[in-house]
């Protein structure tokens, strides 16, 4: 088995593995209460029928040859917006953040520097003349903005969640 | 329907709704949506809420007039 094969395969393992340790380890207080629980699954309804909506549309325009992406590109520019709309969604009913302050925090950094992060990438590609738009279709680039306008959508929005949440919190 | 049997007995008891919501083991919003009436809670919230304020479900969650 090549390099090229068995590097991803230890990533992917190391990742899972990781993952699996911090949710056996994670802190309890995390839960979400019934109201949240109930938000959450109208936010994962909504994301999964935008993505199988998405879907049916790009299978659409392939099969009346209207080319825009790569399919790679379709594919993954559909899960990052329904992922995000799902986070979105969430922030927007009170159903993403925990009671756990230093989570919330740790949220809200992540979301930034992804959004940063994105934006950095593609202003590099940018500057090294590379286009969002090529021969009649999107480049990769186009999913380094959208990811990072996105992320700083929501780190903007969990901003003003928490400041609203914290002028209504009533003595 | 704003639910202000459950914000007067709160207020009563001089508890905020983060107080309550700890003691019943929900978010401030939660507690903040049955009182706007936003939201209509499961029989095991409303009696734990019920327990925590020491009312029954008619005093809290009864309304007389339907």
């Amino acid at each position: 088995m090549s390099g090229n094969v068995l590097i991803p395969i230890i990533i992917v393992v190391v990742l899972i593995l990781f993952v699996a340790i911090a949710r056996f380890f994670r802190n309890k207080t995390a839960n979400y209460d019934e109201r949240q629980l109930l938000a959450r699954n109208a936010a994962y309804k909504s994301s999964f029928f935008f993505l199988l909506i998405y879907c049916s549309a790009c299978g659409l325009l392939h099969i009346f040859e209207v080319r825009w992406a790569d399919t790679a590109i379709q594919m993954f520019l559909g899960v990052i917006i329904s992922f995000l709309l799902f986070i979105a969604l969430c922030i927007m009913k009170d159903a993403y953040f925990s009671n756990s302050t230093k989570r919330n925090v740790y949220s809200i950094i992540f979301f930034f520097w992804f959004g940063i992060n994105g934006l950095g990438h593609l202003l590099l590609y940018i500057i090294r003349g590379e286009a969002l738009w090529q021969n009649g279709e999107l480049t990769e680039n186009f999913i380094y903005l959208v990811s990072s306008v996105c992320f700083l959508a929501l780190g903007i929005l969990s901003v003003i969640k928490i400041v609203l949440e914290k002028r209504g919190a009533e003595k | 329907m704003k639910n202000l049997k459950l914000k007067s007995a709160r207020a009563a008891l001089d508890l905020s709704q983060q107080q309550l919501a700890d003691k019943v083991g929900v978010s401030r919003q939660t507690i903040n949506a049955i009182e706007k009436g936003d939201y209509n809670p499961t029989i095991k919230l409303c009696i734990a809420i019920c327990r925590t304020l020491g009312k029954s479900l008619d005093d809290l969650f009864w309304d007389g007039e339907q």
